[in-house]
């Protein structure tokens, strides 16, 4: 490369900055980054690389009293600059008024985004007037700021805190004698590390001798590989080595698969393509090298050859292509495209058709979207030969299963594998699947060194697990009075490459036909769940998990129905409902109560109906379109389906230790759920100990047993029904061991708030006492003789009652144990000039059961309200015919902002759940299921008076401008007539 | 992603950074636009000339009888609340407002964002409309170049190797009316399609972005805007529109025609306070 003048373009120049108070000088590229100084010389965690554009402002620091995205300034131009980060905010060591803001308000989930946001929110604070903090002004300072968890309005609320000007969300105060803290909204454990910008997100580690991997991606949709040309790229100085498909295939087989059931096709693929491609963006050769830059600039010197193949891009061309054109075969092996085809019919589907006063014929189909964590995906492994040991740290939601799957895919025996799971930066189902995650640990397998993998934002767009883009047809038949007679429910999705060997999202599909009558009556249904295979990345998880498609199938018909039918939308939905519950619904699954009824009709009674009715009504004569929807939903909770990584159990190791404190383990991982705080208010209810007294650890295979993960809103229910396990083994010897130092009856000693007390004698003793008298003094062969262990340490385990793994002979079972109710209603405006839709306002009424703690699941939903408003709205992965992304960029991708916030009311109903010793049920993916509906039938209610009706989203501008135009067409055609 | 190897020089003077300026080699200024490229590796020059630290290029900004001057090291937070800039030249203020983030707003410059040219980028239209003069100089000297000479395609501008010393707009007591408008998916972000009009010397300009590989002066809009006799109606304009040239971009924000109706519509809200102004 030709030189122009001054520095070479290779050479080192030397910086200085002062960071946070201290000086730090470093030798840098002309092309290093601020925020890579910062992470590497001056050695923060805080700011963070969660794009490649400067979009989602994770990194943002301070550059001389300016706010900056620090992503965005090269470290050379800032030679000389004082720089603050979020290391810097707390003062002695305490944190500021506005970290304890955020604390007090859960304005964290996974806590990724928190430094930038943190940076943000304190340089409007320091620039704000001396008039009240409006809401547009804090979005004008954190509109550079997204965030994936939260929804962004307890972010709103923390900073209107930290100004004085509202009041913090968390219950204050100590809890009194006889109060549980089950219940109570207490402020998360997690957040002082994260708050500090201390966590251990798996980019914050890094090891002597450790390469830096890089991804050469395909750039062929579906190609034979002809040939890979590596030289250049292996002799450039820094290079470590340069692997392909035929490398790694020496030390690595197909990917062990997350679901193997239910006949799932499978494609028993490598983790990079060997001699053909499936999909753009696969990745074709690895590049480690000494540092990540070295590292992309070889991956730009390795040539590949390709003979293109046939692409395939269209789910319903794919899904019809048989043997007899192998050439539009992906697998040709499995004779059609469809890695599942999975009908079930009850009762008389054809007759009720045949004989319906009235038919609905429905159709809706979605757009391809993402779970677009803030953290991508990132992998450090190091493998050592000697020990015979192999220790991922890893961001993924199953670290035991990902072992397993470890194990299975190279050989290596489970013992000696160890995966680490830190601090998550969110997952929304995102970060359970694996693929390219093997990828790294086949490096290091090879090269015996140390290998990270930090995937660049626009490789998870590319690459990364995709979901939703399902094509939904639903069809019901009906009376004149508006019951629903028969159900015909199909749906067929894009799954890309595959939807159960990499990654788990073959299920959506099937929840979306298995759930398409919702919690209505209806005894005659037919449905077909397809998954067929196109050249694009693989279909994963992600929250909502086809409920959302459910929701759709049987809400499109009840509303439209309504409509011609004449009956009010209320009464037709009242009409369907199920007589009495517990209900067995036609596919099998039985909802066990009735809460979503119960949560409908409440909603109903709180949206106030005719005065919406009447605002739309002044609306449209003033030529405005305003309208509402209001729909019930089921969120079937807990996966458990045989053979895949959806376990029906989980487990917990508690400890008391000689200190009093105790040690609770699960098999959770912690993507932002909060766990460390929920876990722990219920241990000590269980044990009757303080919270503070309870430290929850996750995310290390060698530490507890094995555990299935983080998903399907299954916490509430198996963490802690293991946790209880433990709990309920341990309890009776700590009293017992009390009843010896009180001196009284087992059956008279109480404890609470880490006191037992005996009330004959009035005589206490403390948490730390009776351990230390246990393990110590003088031990536990005389305070726990007679026991049924002498040690004060449980492996809990929990296997949910209510799943049922026996097929009946149509083959219907219990896969989700649990059915949490709810709610949801929107109200919206429609510009008929400009297609734009405007969310004014959402209501939820949720049920799920017993609430643990309020503040966190409410910090839940409202931030799968804001994902699914974004999937509904402008999240998008485009493609053309050629099976190449349009969609690179986040900003290209339409993440929400914080502009996007909607005006959110939540309420909850709690019945308790008979099946969990707390009354909880799941939670976590309430918006997710029916925010699209609400949003889209409240859009064509708006619309009415043209009669448009939406089959597809995202609901951006152009499209319903379209929907309107040619509704408007249609209706002058009419006039003309 | 990570840029590719590149040269940095940071210059002290301004002769000295002309000497720099190749054809392969780019000004960075606040690098809010640059950076994100140079990392997803879309634009790969051999080097970069950092002019933040050139005392010679301003940035301050004057606000006199004879003109609003903005010097090159302007940042789009400074110009936005620069005393003076909301009441002479309200549409400088609004399209820094719904440009990006804080963070890019106090990093980025207005003259940075104009020399983008990206035909959605808020300063481009901005200036043209408000009949700007594009003051640079290169090794052969300085020159005045008219804002309606300035761009040259997408992302492209017809400098030579040369630096902005100054974007300097008429005389302030003879701006009248002037406003900012963008339509996006999302509040600041990334936008479909933008609107600036000013009045310049008793001249209505509307420059429209994001429809046209550059930003377009539509003097046939401004023209039904001008016409206070007669509502300006969505027809009327989506008619003036029909007579600009057109070389659509494809950004995947929706359609020609789709953006011409934003566009229709934006101005049918713009000519309301048009008229409000007048009467």
């Amino acid at each position: 490369m030709t030189n122009i003048s001054g520095t070479n373009n290779s050479d080192l120049i030397a910086v200085q900055m002062e960071v946070n108070g201290k000086t730090v000088s470093g030798n840098v590229e002309g092309r290093t980054l601020l925020v890579d100084f910062l992470r590497k010389d001056a050695n923060l965690r805080g700011p963070r690389i969660g794009c490649e554009e400067g979009a989602c402002g994770a990194c943002t620091v301070d550059v001389g009293g300016q706010l900056t995205k620090s992503c965005l300034r090269l470290a050379v131009e800032c030679d000389g600059a004082t720089v603050r980060t979020v290391e810097a905010l707390a003062e002695n060591g305490e944190l500021t008024t506005l970290q304890r803001a955020f604390r007090d308000c859960h304005a964290l989930q996974c806590g990724f985004c928190t430094s930038g946001m943190l940076m943000s929110a304190e340089a409007l604070l320091r620039d704000r007037g001396p008039e009240p903090l409006t809401d547009k002004q804090i979005k004008l300072g954190l509109g550079g700021n997204y965030c994936r968890c939260t929804g962004y309005s307890n972010i709103i609320r923390a900073i209107k805190v930290a100004a004085g000007e509202a009041e913090p969300l968390a219950d204050a105060g100590d809890v009194l004698a006889g109060e549980s803290h089950v219940g109570r909204s207490t402020s998360r454990k997690e957040d002082d590390r994260l708050l500090r910008g201390n966590a251990n997100y798996v980019d914050n580690f890094t090891m002597p001798g450790m390469l830096h991997m890089t991804i050469v991606p395909s750039t062929q949709a579906h190609a034979r590989i002809l040939n890979i040309d590596v030289t250049q790229a292996k002799s450039m100085p820094g290079v470590a080595a340069v692997l392909t498909g035929a490398d790694i295939a020496k030390v690595c087989g197909p990917m062990s698969p997350t679901m193997d059931a239910f006949g799932f096709k499978l494609p028993r693929r490598m983790p990079i393509a060997d001699e053909k491609t499936i999909f753009f963006g696969e990745p074709v050769a690895l590049v480690l090298a000494e540092t990540p830059e070295i590292a992309e600039d070889a991956a730009a010197r390795v040539f590949v050859d390709y003979d293109p193949l046939p692409v395939i891009t269209d789910p319903e061309t794919s899904a019809t292509r048989t043997s007899d054109e192998p050439e539009f075969l992906l697998y040709p092996e499995w004779g059609d495209n469809l890695q599942t085809h999975y009908p079930f019919t009850i009762g008389e589907v054809d007759e009720s058709f045949e004989t319906a006063h009235l038919v609905m014929d429905e159709v809706f189909s979605s757009q391809r979207y993402s779970a677009q964590p803030m953290e991508t995906r990132g992998v450090l492994a190091s493998w050592d030969s000697d020990q015979h040991s192999l220790i991922v740290r890893a961001s993924v939601q199953i670290p035991h299963q990902f072992r397993m799957f470890i194990s299975k895919t190279f050989g290596i025996p489970e013992t000696d594998i160890q995966v680490l799971t830190g601090d998550i930066g969110g997952g929304f189902g995102g970060k359970l699947g694996v693929d390219a995650e093997y990828l790294p640990v086949a490096a290091t397998r090879i090269l015996g060194r140390p290998v990270k993998w930090i995937e660049p934002r626009s490789s998870w767009t590319r690459a990364g697990p995709h979901a939703r883009d399902f094509r939904l047809r639903t069809r019901g038949a009906f009376d004149a009075d508006g019951k629903l007679l028969a159900m015909d429910v199909h749906v067929l999705s894009d799954i890309g490459c595959d939807g159960a060997e990499r990654a788990g999202g073959l299920g959506m599909p099937i929840n979306g036909s298995v759930y398409g009558s919702s919690i209505y009556d209806v005894s005659n249904y037919r449905m077909l769940a397809q998954a067929a295979v196109t050249n694009k990345p693989p279909y994963g998880a992600y929250r909502g998990y086809g409920k959302d498609i459910a929701n759709l199938a049987s809400e499109l018909l009840m509303e439209r129905a309504a409509e011609k039918l004449g009956i009010n939308r209320v009464d037709i939905r009242e009409r369907n409902f199920p007589e009495s519950f517990p209900y067995r619904i036609a596919t099998g699954p039985t909802i066990e109560d009735s809460s979503s009824r119960d949560c409908y009709r409440k909603l109903v009674d709180k949206i106030d109906i005719p005065s919406l009715e009447q605002e739309k009504a002044v609306a449209q004569a003033n030529g405005k379109y305003i309208g509402y929807s209001i729909v019930p939903y089921i969120e079937p909770a807990g996966a458990a389906f045989p053979g895949t990584m959806f376990q029906s159990y989980e487990s917990a190791s508690v400890r008391v230790n000689s200190d009093g404190t105790v040690r609770v383990f699960t098999g959770m991982t912690s993507l932002g759920q909060g766990i460390e705080t929920v876990y722990a208010q219920v241990a000590a209810d269980l044990l009757g100990c303080r919270p503070d007294q309870v430290r929850v650890k996750f995310g290390d295979t060698n530490e507890g047993p094995f555990g299935s993960g983080t998903y399907s809103s299954r916490g509430a229910m198996y963490a802690v029904g293991a946790i209880e396990a433990a709990a309920a083994k341990i309890l009776p010897r700590m009293k017992l061991a009390a009843s010896r130092i009180l001196k009284c009856d087992i059956g008279d000693v109480s404890v609470e708030n880490g006191v037992f007390t005996t009330p004959s004698t009035n005589e206490t003793c403390t948490y730390e006492e009776v351990a230390y008298s246990v393990y110590f003094q003088p031990g536990s062969g005389i305070m726990l003789e007679g026991a049924d262990s002498s040690l004060l340490e449980e492996i809990g385990t929990y296997l949910h009652p209510d799943v049922s793994w026996e097929f009946d002979e149509l083959g219907r079972g219990q896969l989700y144990p649990a059915n949490p109710g709810g709610a949801q209603a929107a109200k919206v405006e429609v510009n008929i000039k400009t297609g734009r839709v405007k969310i004014l306002k959402l209501w939820l009424i949720s049920d799920h059961g017993t609430v643990l703690n309020p503040m966190l699941l409410d910090g839940q939903i409202m931030g799968s309200v804001m994902q699914q408003l974004g999937g509904t709205m402008f999240e998008e992965i485009a493609y053309d015919n050629a099976g190449k992304p349009h969609t690179k960029t986040m900003k290209d991708y339409g993440m929400p902002s914080i502009w996007s916030t909607p005006d959110l009311e939540i309420e909850h109903m709690q019945t308790r759940s008979k099946a969990t010793a707390t009354g909880a049920k799941g939670a976590g993916e309430d918006g997710s299921i029916a925010t699209t509906t609400t949003i889209v039938l409240a859009v064509e209610d708006a619309l009415r008076p043209l009669g448009v009706k939406i089959s597809s989203s995202p609901l951006t501008p152009a499209r319903v401008l379209d929907l309107i135009n040619r509704a408007q067409g249609e209706s002058k055609l009419e006039n003309n007539k | 992603m990570r840029p590719k190897p590149i040269t940095y020089h940071s210059p002290k003077t301004v002769e000295r950074a002309l000497e720099l300026l190749s054809a392969h080699s780019m000004v960075l200024n606040g690098g809010q636009a640059i950076i994100p490229t140079l990392r997803m590796r879309v634009v790969n020059p051999l080097a970069l000339v950092d002019i933040k630290g050139i005392p010679e290029l301003s940035s301050t900004v004057e606000v006199a009888d004879t003109g609003i001057r903005v010097g090159p090291r302007v940042t789009i937070d400074r110009l936005m609340n620069w005393p003076g800039i909301a009441e002479v030249a309200p549409v400088l203020r609004e399209a820094g407002a719904a440009l990006a983030d804080a963070q890019i707003r106090a990093q980025g410059t207005a003259v940075g964002s104009l020399c983008w040219a990206d035909p959605r980028a808020n300063y481009p239209v901005a200036f043209l409309a408000l009949k700007a003069v594009v003051s640079a100089v290169g090794s052969k000297g300085r020159r005045d170049i008219e804002i309606d000479d300035f761009f040259a395609g997408y992302r492209a501008n017809v400098l030579q190797d040369e630096l902005v010393m100054s974007v300097t707009c008429p005389g302030t007591t003879r701006l009248g009316f002037s406003t900012y408008r963008e339509f996006s998916r999302q509040i600041n972000d990334v936008c479909i399609v933008n609107i600036a009009v000013s009045e310049v010397d008793g001249e209505l300009r509307v420059a429209v972005g994001g429809l046209d590989k550059r930003p377009q002066l539509v003097p046939s809009a401004a023209g039904v805007m001008a016409n206070l006799e007669e509502p300006a109606t969505s027809e009327a304009f989506m008619a003036a529109l029909s007579t600009r040239p057109v070389a659509p971009i494809e950004d995947g924000q929706g359609s020609p025609e789709f953006k011409l109706a934003l566009i229709a519509e934006l101005l049918v809200e713009i000519a309301a306070e048009y008229r409000e102004a007048k009467a």
